[in-house]
C-alpha cells in the first residue's frame, strides 16, 4: 500500500547489474547512473557501516586500511553477496531519484545473465525488492543488449548478438522477441584483466593490482595481430625484490596473454552458429554479428570474431549501455503491449 | 562556410558539384588505398553486394540504422578513417534525404497515387453495389413466398411495402409519444395497406418503466427502447414477434386484440416470449 503511494513519485528504472559496472536509465531521461559496481565497508566495533559506493569506493579497490573493505558484490554476472548488493542498490536507486523527502519504490526491470540458475535470479529479485522496489521485473541481458542495439527483435529474422560483459559473455540469436539460442560463459572484461596480472606476474616476476590491469587493457589491449604496436609504462612490486619496479609492455604481449579468454569467446559464439537453425543462421550471415558490452570496446575485436567465424562482426553504437537501454525500451515495450514476453519469468 | 557546404566538392573538369557523401568518401579512400571491391569484401567478409550498396549510398538495401552504422564503423576502420566523422556524415546524408523526401512527398502523392487509387474505389463501388442486390433479394424472398399466383402486379407493389412496414412500425411507435404530425399519413398508410398483406397487431400498454425488445418473423428488430408509464405501443409486423421486456409487471399485452398472458421470470421480472402464429 505504501509502496504503491510511494511509486507514485518513483521513476520506473531499467538497471543493468553487472559485474563491472552498474548502469540505470530512466524512462524520457536516458542513462542517469554509470558507476563501478563496488562497495567500500568499514567494520567498526564489529558493526558494518558502508562507508562509499560506486566511483569512491572503487577508487578505495586495493588501497584500503584494515578496517575498510572495497568489495564487488557481483561475480561471474551473479551475485556473490546478498546483503552488500542490496544496499548498493538501495543506494543507487535513492541517487537517480532526486526527491529525497519521500523514499522511492520505483518499478524495475534488472537484466540478468541467460545462464542463471533459478536461485541466482530470485536473489536478484529478493535483493532488488530489500532495496525498496515495488514490482520487480527481469530479462536476460541479451535480449536487453539486442534492443538496446537497435535490432529488430519482433522481426522474423534471426540476429545474433554478443554481449561481452565484465563477468560473463552472452550469446544469443534472437528473432520474434523470443532467444531461439543462448549461451553464457563465465568469461569477460575480468577474466581479461586476470589474464593480464598472471602474464605479468610469469614475464616480468612483478605483481600489478586490478585496477592497473584494467588500464593496461584498455590503453593498449587488443584482440587481433597485426595491429598498430603500442605501449605503456607500468609500475608494480617485483615479486624477488620485494620493491616496486618500472616496465614498458606492449600490446602483443597483451594480445598473448589474452589468447585463453579470447579463444572461449570465440569457441562459445562457434558453438551457437553450429546451433543456430539453418534459416536464421542464414539471415546471421547476412547481416552479420552485432558486439555489445564493455568488450567489444577491446580493439579489433571484431576483426578477430569477423576472421575466426568469417561472417561481418558489428560493434553496436555506445555498446557500454546497450543493455540498460534495451532494458528501458523493454520495459516501454511491454507496458505498450501488456505482455510479458521479453520477460524471463 | 556551412556544414553543408564543407560536404561539397566540385568534380575536377566539370562544373558540376558532387556532394561528399558517405558512399563517395569510402570509395575514393578505397581507391587510394589501391584495394577493390572484392579484396574490401574478403577482408570484412561483407558480400560484394554490400559493399557497392555501401559506396552508392543505397541504404534501403540494408538492414536498418544498427547495421548501416555498423558497416560504415568497419569498412571506415579498415581503410583507416575517422569512423565518427564518417557517421557525422551519414546523419547528415539521412537528414538532407528526408528533407527533399518530405519536399517531394506531395508531388509523389499526386503522381503516384491516383492509379492504384481508381481500381480500390471501383472495388468499393462493386462492393456497395453487390450489398444492394443482396439487401434486394433477400427483401424480395418472403414477399415472393407469401404472393399468391397470379397476383404479380400486387408483390411488384408491395415490395417497398415490406420496407415501410418495418419504418413504420418505429414510426408509429414513436408517434404515440405525441408526436402528432407524423402519426396522421402514416397511420392512413397503414390503414391503407392493411387489406393488402397479412399483418399483425402487437400493442403494449405500460403502467411503469420497461426496456422492450420486439423483433418480427425475419428476427429483424422492430424496436428496441425504454418505454415509461402510460406509453402505448403499437407495433405492427408479420408474426410471430418475439418479444423481451425488461420489466413484465408493469406491461399489459393485446395480440391482434386479444390479451397476452406474461409469464414473467418471477426472479428478475423480465420475459422473453413468442406471441402469434409459430
Amino acid at each position: 500500500m505504501f509502496k504503491r503511494i510511494r511509486g507514485l513519485f518513483s521513476n520506473d528504472l531499467s538497471i543493468d547489474l553487472g559485474t563491472a559496472n552498474t548502469l540505470i536509465y530512466v524512462r524520457e531521461e536516458g542513462i542517469v547512473l554509470d558507476e563501478p559496481s563496488v562497495v567500500a565497508i568499514r567494520v567498526h566495533n564489529g558493526q558494518k557501516t558502508i562507508e562509499a559506493v560506486g566511483t569512491d569506493a572503487k577508487r578505495m579497490l586495493g588501497r584500503t586500511p584494515g578496517n575498510i573493505t572495497a568489495i564487488r558484490p557481483l561475480k561471474d554476472g551473479v551475485i556473490a553477496d546478498f546483503q552488500v548488493t542490496e544496499k548498493m542498490l538501495q543506494h543507487f536507486i535513492s541517487k537517480v531519484h532526486k526527491n529525497s523527502f519521500i523514499r522511492p519504490s520505483p518499478r524495475v526491470l534488472i537484466c540478468v545473465p541467460c545462464k542463471s540458475t533459478q536461485v541466482e535470479r530470485r536473489a536478484i529479485r529478493e535483493s532488488a525488492l530489500s532495496a525498496g522496489s515495488r514490482e520487480v521485473r527481469l530479462i536476460e541481458e541479451p535480449m536487453a543488449a539486442a534492443i538496446g542495439a537497435g535490432l529488430q527483435v519482433e522481426e522474423a529474422t534471426g540476429s545474433m548478438v554478443v554481449d561481452i560483459g565484465g563477468g560473463t559473455t552472452e550469446i544469443a540469436i534472437i528473432s520474434l522477441n523470443g532467444v531461439v539460442y543462448s549461451d553464457s560463459v563465465r568469461v569477460g572484461g575480468d577474466r581479461f584483466d586476470e589474464a593480464i596480472v598472471s602474464h605479468v606476474r610469469r614475464k616480468y616476476g612483478s605483481l600489478i593490482g586490478d585496477s592497473t590491469a584494467e588500464r593496461i587493457k584498455q590503453e593498449i589491449g587488443c584482440a587481433y595481430a597485426g595491429s598498430e604496436l603500442r605501449e605503456i609504462d607500468v609500475r608494480g612490486r617485483n615479486l624477488a625484490e620485494g620493491i616496486p619496479r618500472s616496465f614498458v609492455l606492449n600490446s602483443d604481449e597483451i594480445l598473448e596473454a589474452l589468447q585463453e579468454p579470447l579463444a572461449s569467446i570465440i569457441q562459445s559464439v562457434k558453438r551457437a552458429l553450429e546451433q543456430a537453425p539453418p534459416e536464421l543462421a542464414a539471415d546471421i550471415a547476412e547481416s552479420g554479428i552485432v558486439l555489445t558490452g564493455g568488450g567489444a570496446l577491446l580493439r579489433d575485436i571484431d576483426r578477430l570474431l569477423a576472421e575466426e567465424t568469417g561472417l561481418p562482426v558489428l560493434v553496436a553504437e555506445d555498446p557500454l549501455t546497450c543493455v540498460a537501454r534495451g532494458g528501458g525500451k523493454a520495459l516501454e515495450i511491454m507496458d505498450r503491449h501488456n505482455i510479458d514476453l521479453l520477460s524471463t519469468d | 562556410m556551412t556544414e553543408q557546404e564543407n560536404l561539397l566538392e566540385i568534380v575536377p573538369g566539370t562544373d558540376m558539384v558532387e556532394a561528399e557523401t558517405p558512399g563517395v568518401i569510402l570509395r575514393r579512400a578505397r581507391l587510394a588505398a589501391k584495394l577493390s571491391e572484392a579484396q574490401v569484401a574478403e577482408r570484412l567478409k561483407f558480400l560484394p553486394s554490400r559493399i557497392r550498396a555501401l559506396e552508392q549510398d543505397q541504404y534501403h538495401s540494408l538492414k536498418g540504422d544498427v547495421f548501416i552504422k555498423g558497416y560504415l564503423r568497419a569498412y571506415g576502420k579498415l581503410l583507416g578513417m575517422d569512423t565518427d566523422a564518417l557517421i557525422d556524415t551519414y546523419h547528415w546524408f539521412t537528414r538532407a534525404n528526408e528533407a527533399v523526401s518530405d519536399l517531394l512527398e506531395p508531388v509523389v502523392n499526386s503522381s503516384r497515387g491516383l492509379p492504384p487509387a481508381r481500381p480500390h474505389l471501383l472495388g468499393k463501388g462493386m462492393g456497395v453495389v453487390l450489398a444492394l442486390i443482396v439487401l434486394l433479394l433477400w427483401f424480395m424472398a418472403p414477399a415472393d413466398r407469401e404472393a399468391k399466383p397470379g397476383n404479380d402486379a400486387l408483390v411488384e407493389q408491395n415490395q417497398p411495402v415490406e420496407i415501410d412496414i418495418r419504418d413504420r412500425s418505429i414510426i408509429e411507435a414513436l408517434g404515440n409519444e405525441s408526436q402528432g404530425n407524423n402519426t396522421e399519413p402514416v397511420t392512413a398508410e397503414v390503414s391503407e395497406l392493411e387489406g393488402d398483406i397479412s399483418e399483425d397487431l402487437l400493442s403494449l400498454n405500460f403502467s411503469g418503466d420497461c426496456w422492450v425488445e420486439v423483433r418480427d418473423s425475419d428476427n429483424v428488430i422492430i424496436f428496441a427502447d425504454m418505454r415509461h408509464a402510460g406509453d402505448k405501443l403499437q407495433l405492427t409486423g408479420r408474426a410471430p414477434f418475439k418479444v423481451l421486456l425488461g420489466y413484465a409487471p408493469v406491461v399489459s399485452m393485446n395480440y391482434n386484440g386479444e390479451s397476452v398472458d406474461i409469464n414473467s421470470n418471477t426472479r428478475t421480472h423480465s420475459a422473453r416470449l413468442v406471441v402469434g402464429r409459430s
